[in-house]
C-alpha cells in the first residue's frame, strides 16, 4: 500500500535524468525581514513508497499558520504538483507569511500524512548584514 | 541517545553560504542505491533532528563488504564530515565498490542508534551512463 516516507521543504527541486530528486536549499527555517511577506517560491518533495504503477494517487498538501489557519497560495497556477514514479513535487507560488513561529507543511495520502514544521523568524534586514560581516 | 530520522545516499550534498543544505541525484529506491562497479563519490545525508547544532558530530563509519569482510572507514583518508543544525553530510570523496554485490554503510552520530544504507553494485549496470560535457569557446 503506498504510503509516504518523508516530506522535504527548499526553494528549488528537480529530477535528473535517472529520475532521482535533486534539492537546492533544504529549509529548516525561514528567516524573513518582515512580516507579512510572501515567498515567490517554496518546493516540497514528496516521497511516496510503493506507489501503485498506473494509479492515481489521493495526494494532497497543506500549509498551515502556526496558529492553525490555512496558508496556501491564492490564486490559480500558484499550487502545482508533478508526480514522477515515486516522488511527488509541488511548487507553492506566492505564498503568504503572516506570523512568526512553525509552519506546517503537510502531505496527505488518503487519511494518512507527514508533517514538517519550519519555524519564521523575523530578522530585521540591517542585523543580517552585521551577521554577515 | 540522539535518534536518526532520515537517512539518504546522494551524488552530491553541501551546504550553502547559508547553511542550507542541496542535495544531488537522492537515491530513494528504498534505501538501496544500484550503482556499476567503479569508483565513486558519494554524500550520506543523516537528519538527527535533536541533535545539539554546536555539539561535534562525532561519526563512526562501519563498512560491511560483499563478501561480509567488516571493517570501520577511517576518517580523514576516506570520509570528511560537515555539519549545520539538524543535518549531518559524510562525504565520500573516493570510495571504491569495485565487487559486484551489496555494500552496506553503516552510521552512527554522536552515540545515535545505528542508521543504515546499502549499495547494490552490479558489474553490468543498466545504469546510463554518466557525461560530462564541456564547451568549446
Amino acid at each position: 500500500m503506498p504510503h509516504i516516507d518523508w516530506v522535504i521543504v527548499a526553494d528549488l527541486a528537480f529530477l535528473d535524468r535517472q529520475m532521482r530528486p535533486c534539492m537546492v536549499g533544504v529549509r529548516t527555517r525561514l528567516v524573513v525581514p518582515a512580516l507579512p511577506v510572501v515567498l515567490r517560491q517554496l518546493m516540497m518533495v514528496v516521497h511516496v513508497i510503493e506507489p501503485a504503477p498506473g494509479e492515481a494517487m489521493d495526494l494532497g498538501v497543506v500549509v498551515s499558520t502556526p496558529t492553525g489557519r490555512l496558508a496556501m497560495p491564492d490564486g490559480p497556477g500558484n499550487v502545482l504538483m508533478e508526480m514522477a514514479e515515486e516522488h511527488v513535487l509541488v511548487t507553492l507560488r506566492d505564498l503568504p507569511l503572516t506570523e512568526e513561529g512553525p509552519y506546517r507543511f503537510a502531505a496527505y495520502l488518503g487519511e494518512y500524512g507527514v508533517v514538517v514544521d519550519v519555524p519564521v523568524f523575523v530578522v530585521p534586514t540591517e542585523l543580517r548584514s552585521m551577521e554577515a560581516h | 541517545m540522539a535518534t536518526v530520522d532520515s537517512v539518504v545516499i546522494c551524488d552530491l550534498a553541501y551546504f550553502d553560504r547559508f547553511d542550507r543544505l542541496c542535495m544531488f541525484g537522492v537515491e530513494t529506491a528504498g534505501s538501496v542505491a544500484r550503482l556499476p562497479a567503479g569508483i565513486h563519490r558519494l554524500s550520506i545525508v543523516v537528519r538527527v533532528p535533536s541533535r545539539d547544532p554546536y555539539d561535534d558530530p562525532d561519526v563512526a563509519v562501519f563498512l560491511t563488504l560483499p563478501y561480509g569482510e567488516w571493517r570501520v572507514a577511517e576518517g580523514l583518508s576516506e570520509f570528511w564530515v560537515e555539519s549545520r543544525g539538524e543535518y549531518v553530510l559524510i562525504h565520500f570523496p573516493r570510495v571504491a565498490l569495485q565487487d559486484e554485490g551489496l555494500y552496506r554503510v553503516e552510521v552512527t552520530c554522536g552515540g545515535s542508534e545505528v542508521a543504515t544504507c546499502e549499495v547494490h553494485v552490479l558489474s553490468r549496470s543498466n545504469w546510463p551512463a554518466r557525461t560530462h560535457s564541456h564547451a568549446t569557446h
